[in-house]
């Protein structure tokens, strides 16, 4: 060996030990889960992400979230400047004209409420105010009965809201009186996942989980691994009860009396409200799980699945292809479809 | 320089192994020449030193503890960062008035005065990486970030739904 | 002497900005090396005008190579346009401080004038353009931090940053260098001098 080779003896040894330092460094966070948390939609929202390296990662989740920060403005109808807000605010009665990405949720929700006759409903805002589930200070009591009546008197259920599509292609919406106000919480959150799943997916990220306070959708997996879930015990939030392994494109989206609720006089009484009744819904259930493709669809549906009960709901279930469903009642018991992925654990 | 072409040029017209190594092994040699030939003194001196800076640097970053941390975020935004390595207590003005954030023994818990379900309050002590603790109407979220043990003995959930 | 040469120095300085915008668009094409990475070729050309052309000729290209460029981009007073002016300033701040570092001797056409100039403590176009693209790429994450991201974190960054900078840092003053010793730009070089 000459000694110009001999100059070079410490360079190479460097750049080896770079090496290593770069694969130590680098590999193993590729192969782990990144999570990153934010509060979003009034609950806290947490992105996992794998299988992409950190920097690639950390961008994906920042887009994903400004996504959702992005849609929250537009259809919460708790916000000042939401487009939601706007047409409750404008008049009953008229057509009014609606962006594109409002009314197809709109008319998502519409299907809902058509395929549960009515059970389910987007234009409930009036009544979840009177109730207050969603206010920062929530009700202790419920409201007067004659207020619930007085509303109850003058819902026009099926007709609430109507969407239709103009011959220029733009769409119009009719909110039928003042009883009707858009609501869009019990399928926006699902559209909120499915369009950020899409941001991840555009980012070149194919491993993912959203998880917006309990209601999620998983794309991908782990590599050879699955995705686990596990279900919380509706009465006792420390316990998790079963793990469901999902991989490929499944959502999760439940709805349970547990979420939003207070006690009065020994009744609980919770958020998921019957628009046949103008109270919670009373159907024995205390929770719904649901599992499809479409989160925003499947969103709904747990929701009417919560209002109709095991009995109606089946039949609601079966009509939406690709929907898996799980039923807790109030003492425990299980119910659930063929399909649903789910292993119960050993208490 | 036409040492290095004359290589690469034997490399183009097919040779076994053994040869393709020595011609790859020379031509990286002689560049390796040629560029030592045109560097002055501080040139060496420089390349080197920068080398071993970024190599500390290097060394540094991947193996400094990445410490448990923990994240405040208020709205969003990251408003202060608190080693759990050493205890402290800190105010911050939240949505609903003035919170403690209060940290010991590697351990972190919030405690609101004010908020309708006290649920940051009720959390308790969160330590592990990943964990979380908020109270959604003071928009305030405390999440523990860095290489921290994860002491729990449950199970490792990617998600819960509820 | 002093006719002739006044009008071919503009000119070289045009011809070298244009090499160098050419060469930044190129590399803002490849996708290959990512966001993150790229080979920073320009540099070469800055390394060379720092030392065919003197200080000024060097800041010149720098400075037209990154209008022209991001001009052609469209991305003139966009947040990437921001980054590689800041990368640019960087450049410049280096060159400035090690200016008079410099050695044109060891680009000599004599071997022994060369050997000389290479004993002594002086930068030649390697170590020029090593530190110039240290430079660079510091400056560069300095402005993420500062416009684009926000964030500390970015830091943690720098060290992987530093070792591509480093690689082709020296690659850049070697190609700056064979420039320099076998083009014409060695009689410019002799001519300034």
């Amino acid at each position: 060996m000459n000694s110009t080779y001999r100059l070079y003896i410490l360079p190479v040894l460097v750049a080896l030990l770079l090496l290593i330092a770069l694969y130590l460094d680098l590999l193993p966070r590729s192969n782990t889960v990144q999570s990153d948390t934010r509060l979003a939609m009034g609950t806290l929202v947490t992105i996992s992400v794998w299988g992409v390296p950190q920097v690639k990662a950390e961008q994906a989740m920042q887009k994903a979230f400004m996504h959702i920060a992005r849609l929250e403005e537009v259809l919460a109808w708790q916000r000042p400047s939401s487009e939601v807000r706007k047409i409750n605010q404008d008049s009953r009665g008229t057509w009014l004209p609606v962006s594109e990405e409002l009314a197809k949720l709109v008319e998502l929700g519409l299907r809902v409420t058509e395929l549960s006759h009515g059970a389910f409903s987007v234009g409930l805002q009036p009544l979840t105010a009177l109730w207050g589930f969603s206010s920062d200070q929530p009700r202790s009591e419920p409201p007067p009965p004659a207020m619930i009546a007085a509303w109850l008197a003058a819902y026009p259920a099926l007709q609430a809201v109507q969407l239709r599509k103009n011959h220029d292609g733009a769409y119009q919406i009719k909110l039928q009186n003042d009883s009707v106000g858009l609501d869009l919480g019990a399928v926006g959150k699902g559209y909120a996942i499915d369009q950020a799943i899409a941001v991840l997916q555009q980012e070149g990220v194919m491993n993912a989980i959203i998880n917006a306070g309990g209601d999620l959708r998983v794309i991908g997996s782990k590599g050879a691994q699955p995705w686990r879930i596990g279900l919380q015990n509706p009465r006792e939030p420390e316990h998790i009860v079963s793990q469901s392994l999902l991989r490929g494109n499944v959502a999760m989206m439940t709805s349970g009396d547990y979420e939003r609720y207070f006690i009065f006089e020994g009744k609980r009484y919770h958020h998921i409200l019957d628009p046949v009744t103008g109270y919670p819904a009373q159907s024995g259930l205390s929770s719904v799980s649901v599992q499809g493709q479409n989160a925003s669809l499947i969103n709904g549906l747990s929701t009417a699945l919560f209002v109709l009960g095991a009995k109606e709901g089946m039949p609601l279930l079966a009509a939406v292809p690709g929907s898996e469903a799980l039923l807790i009642d109030l003492d425990g018991q299980r119910v659930q479809s063929k399909g649903f992925v789910v292993d119960w654990l050993q208490q | 320089m036409v040492n290095v072409c004359r290589a690469r040029a034997l490399l183009l017209t097919g040779c076994n192994s053994e040869m393709w190594y020595s011609t790859w092994y020379r031509a990286v040699g002689e560049m390796l020449v040629i560029v030592n030939r045109a560097m002055t003194a501080l040139d060496r001196l420089l390349v080197l030193l920068t080398a071993l800076t970024i190599l500390l640097l290097v060394l540094w970053i991947a193996w400094q503890p990445k410490g448990s941390r923990a994240v405040v975020l208020l709205d969003n935004q990251i408003v202060r960062h608190l080693s759990l390595a050493e205890d402290s207590l800190t105010e911050l003005v939240g949505h609903l008035g003035m919170v403690k954030i209060q940290v010991t023994e590697g351990r972190i818990r919030l405690l609101e005065y004010d908020s309708p379900r006290m649920i940051g309050s009720k959390t308790g002590w969160i330590q592990n990486r990943g964990a979380v603790l908020a109270c959604i109407p003071c928009g305030i979220l405390i999440r523990i970030d860095g290489a921290a043990e994860n002491k729990a003995d449950d199970m490792q959930w990617d998600g819960v739904a509820r | 002497m002093k006719t002739t040469r006044l009008p071919r120095r503009e000119l070289l300085i045009a011809y070298l900005a244009a090499a160098a915008a050419c060469t930044h668009l190129i590399e803002a094409a490849l996708p290959a090396f990512g966001p993150w990475f790229k080979p920073g070729l320009a540099n070469t050309f800055t390394v060379v005008a720092l030392y065919g052309l003197g200080l000024h000729a060097a800041v010149a290209v720098t400075i037209i190579r990154v209008l022209v460029s991001s001009l052609l981009m469209g991305t003139l007073l966009s947040p990437s346009f921001m980054m590689s002016l800041s990368g640019a300033l960087g450049v410049v701040m280096a060159m400035s401080l090690f200016a008079s570092l410099r050695n044109r001797a060891v680009l000599d056409s004599s071997a022994k004038v060369r050997a000389a100039a290479q004993r002594e403590w002086t930068l030649g176009p390697i170590g020029a353009s090593l530190l110039c693209s240290l430079a660079h790429i510091v400056m560069q994450l300095f402005a993420a931090w500062l416009i684009v991201i926000g964030h500390a974190g970015v830091w943690l960054l720098l060290p992987w940053l530093l070792i591509g900078a480093w690689l082709t840092g020296i690659i850049n003053g070697f190609l700056a260098h064979a420039i320099l010793t076998r083009t014409g730009f060695r009689l410019i070089a002799e001519v300034g001098r």
